[in-house]
């Protein structure tokens, strides 16, 4: 299969050029301007579309086992398909919880080799925070890396030591940074808005005060780890700080982050509800310059679906969560990049090289000869109406429903295999 | 006006024509335009007050009234509150009056039920009260005529008041100079959310104050982590004669949404006097002003299917 005339975007070796790729048996063959095809082969014509290496989700939730009415292993990998990604990496907080080898075996049989799929394993068994996983059995098993997503470890002792015990087998743990104690019952930020609303808060050191305590901990063992969705100015502050001192830390933000503030939630709608809250205007000013200057690694979609039933609840109990995979490359692209605030090669390099990077995840986030064709087609300037309705996944609720986004997914090519989107 | 959900959601000119028409009611110059209509009080939250109100003022207008218990509704047995509210629009209910524990809950129903039934909130969470606001605007009208440029100070659990916060949005709208009085864990969150001013002294906060509006302040609050004994917000917060006559002004009006707390925000002695009198015509008010709001919602076409 030959691509022809499209713009190469590869963030891993900052190429961006005109280039054709030759893909033969789900390998990429060649990869060099006009390419000619051999007869027989099937050559698509890409003039004015944008190839990049397949996006890669570090963060998502695919509810399976336990959940499945909110969404299986399928129907997420489809949505995830639909929104550009060729490999994703479901966190543990399944019923039950993907801290033992027989349910990672399952949930890797449940996705089929259709998409490529990095779980990651519990850091504690059940995400109790009291008793660590048998990871070096999970890693020969396929864990990518350890999170307790969805429970910070509040148990200091138990993070330092999983820290260094993880670290020691080369795999990261990916932080949920939050402090309890001031999350408690909250339900959007704390600010002018949940005073206002009478909402109970969460204030935005709940995540930065969990970072600062983290970050110590890491800098005393010179570990390696990653903070999960990042929300607030303060939290940027502190990474970036650590940056600095050169800390071997990374961390991610998800697109709702720089796309939305506690301004949309004024008529108590539980669409806009997610954990971290939504925040400041200055919060997401930050978030896009801790983007810019690389505080920000990664941009991860933290897609964690729920059933409309739950998202039309009174906003206090509804669950915490956004349908992220279909909306997520076009709002990077709305937001990010047609407004001068990343540069498009920058923008997808957090969206593919990066978070391949951050987890070591082979054969994707690049285009390379001899790789596993892993590509996304994107159109930069195609307008399009989000509709949750045609959601691929589950989750048909959307705080992005209606709203006009710039820049497309066109084809998602999985291992040599097209899927057209939008179809 | 389509429903009450809250203040800011109606304009000056709303609130000035219940005003005229409580006004009108008040005095017997006007007559019912809902008679026979339906009106359902659904009050999921503890409230004798101000469900006993909205029943007077409905049969004074002549209207129909199913009282909504909770405890005995369907509510409670897991039914959604827009499925009741569609079905209660389906057996001939025009207006349903909500009293309930989470905020913004009308505002989550109103964007599920498809059927044109009226909202008026009752008291909702932490968010708003507006008929509350409705009359204690009323009551500060007849006794001062205006609020314009007046001192109000509202003293107590400020944080967790729903009277407070329709309050501070109507007579901002009038112009009123607006002080909020309450020790720093019963104060709002952010200061950013109202354009008032913040008090943690009482006495800076009364002085010369036209109006003293005390919030109860549920012992429970203090039993809460972080918070001091109720006995230590008596001491510092309590409004009495003394402090009032000391510092207020000399006409000053006491004004309390009840049910009141007796010796905890407010004194006994200054209850039972002169000055506690407001509090019950504030009591009588409400039914003429919910009154208004009701013949307002349903004067029009509207009616059940
Ligand atoms: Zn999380």
């Amino acid at each position: 299969m030959l691509l022809k005339n499209a713009t190469v975007i590869n963030p891993a070796e900052n190429f961006e050029g005109k280039s054709d790729i030759r893909i033969e048996n789900g390998i990429i063959t060649e990869f060099s301007p006009n390419l000619k095809s051999n007869s027989n082969e099937e050559t698509i014509d890409l003039e004015g579309k944008i190839i990049t290496a397949g996006l890669v989700d570090m963060h998502c939730h695919l509810r399976e086992p336990g959940f499945t009415a909110k969404e299986t292993i399928k129907t997420g990998i489809s949505s995830a398909i639909e929104g550009g990604y060729t490999a994703i990496c479901p966190m543990a907080n399944t019923n039950p919880a993907v801290d033992n080898v027989t349910t990672l075996i399952y949930t890797k049989n449940q996705a089929e080799q259709k998409i490529g799929f990095y779980p990651i394993c519990a850091v504690t068994k059940g995400l109790y925070g009291d008793k660590l996983v048998n990871v070096s059995e999970l890693i020969d098993n396929g864990a990518i890396a350890f999170s307790d997503d969805g429970k910070p470890i509040e148990n200091m002792h138990l993070l330092r030591e999983a820290i260094k015990y993880i670290n020691s087998h080369n795999k990261v743990i990916i932080s949920h940074s939050e402090d309890s104690s001031l999350a408690s019952g909250g339900v959007i930020n704390e600010g002018k808005i949940s005073t206002r609303l009478g909402l109970k808060g969460i204030p935005s050191i709940t995540e930065s005060l969990a970072i600062a305590r983290e970050l110590e901990i890491v800098k005393s063992i010179n570990g390696r780890y990653h903070f999960a969705h990042i929300s607030a100015k303060r939290s940027i502050e502190l990474i970036r700080q650590a940056k600095k001192e050169g800390l071997n830390v990374t961390a991610e933000t998800a697109p709702h982050y720089f796309s939305l503030t506690e301004d949309d939630m004024v008529d108590y709608d539980a669409k806009y509800k997610v954990n971290p809250p939504l925040r400041t205007k200055e919060d997401l000013e930050a978030v896009i310059e801790g983007l810019k200057d690389g505080t920000l690694d990664a941009i991860a979609t933290d897609h964690a679906p729920h059933t409309v039933a739950e998202k039309q609840k009174p906003i206090q109990n509804a669950p915490m969560g956004i349908s992220g995979f279909e909306t997520a490359l076009g709002l990077t692209l709305t937001n990010l990049v047609h407004t001068g605030k990343l540069s498009l090669i920058a923008a997808l390099g957090k969206l593919n090289y990066n978070p391949a990077k951050i987890l070591g995840i082979e054969n994707q986030g690049i285009i390379k000869i001899g790789a596993e064709a892993n590509l996304t087609i994107i159109d930069l300037n195609e307008e399009w109406i989000v509709n949750a309705q045609n959601f691929k996944s589950k989750c048909r609720i959307s705080p992005f429903d209606g709203f006009k986004l710039k820049g497309k997914v066109k084809m998602t090519i999985i291992n040599g295999k097209i899927y057209k989107i939008g179809k | 006006m389509e429903h009450l959900i809250d203040i800011q959601s109606i304009s000056k000119q709303n609130i000035e024509d219940i005003i005229y028409l409580a006004k009108s009611f008040k005095e017997g110059k006007q007559e019912s335009s809902v008679k026979s209509k339906t009106l359902a009080l659904m009050f999921c939250e503890n409230s004798t007050r101000t469900r006993c109100s909205f029943e007077i003022a409905g049969q004074k207008l002549g209207m129909n009234i199913i009282n909504f218990d909770d405890a005995h509704s369907s509510l409670s047995k897991g039914e959604s509150l827009k499925d009741t509210i569609e079905n209660l629009y389906f057996i001939g209910v025009n207006a349903v009056v909500i009293r309930h524990s989470l905020s913004g809950i009308i505002n989550n129903v109103l964007r599920l039920v498809n059927y044109p039934i009226k909202f008026v909130n009752g008291g909702d969470g932490t968010h708003a009260h507006p008929s509350q606001a409705l009359l204690d605007y009323y009551t500060m009208l007849e006794k001062m005529g205006t609020v314009e440029n007046k001192k109000i100070t509202i003293v107590g659990d400020v944080s967790h008041s729903r009277v407070a916060k329709s309050n501070i949005a109507l007579l901002s709208k009038f112009n009123a100079d607006i002080h909020l009085c309450a020790p720093t864990y019963l104060q709002f969150e952010n200061f950013e959310a109202f354009n008032v001013k913040y008090h943690n002294d009482i006495k800076e906060a009364i002085e010369g104050a036209n109006v003293v509006m005390v919030l109860r302040v549920q012992n429970e609050r203090h039993e809460q982590e972080g918070y001091p004994e109720s006995s230590e917000y008596k001491r510092l917060y309590e409004i009495d004669t003394d402090l009032l006559k000391k510092y207020a002004d000399k006409n000053v009006i006491l004004m309390h949404p009840g049910p009141a707390n007796r010796n905890i925000e407010v004194s006994s002695e200054l209850l039972d006097n002169r000055v506690g009198k407001t509090i019950l015509e504030q009591a009588q008010n409400g039914v003429y002003v919910r009154m208004a709001i009701l013949n307002t919602l349903l004067k029009g076409g509207n009616h059940a299917s």
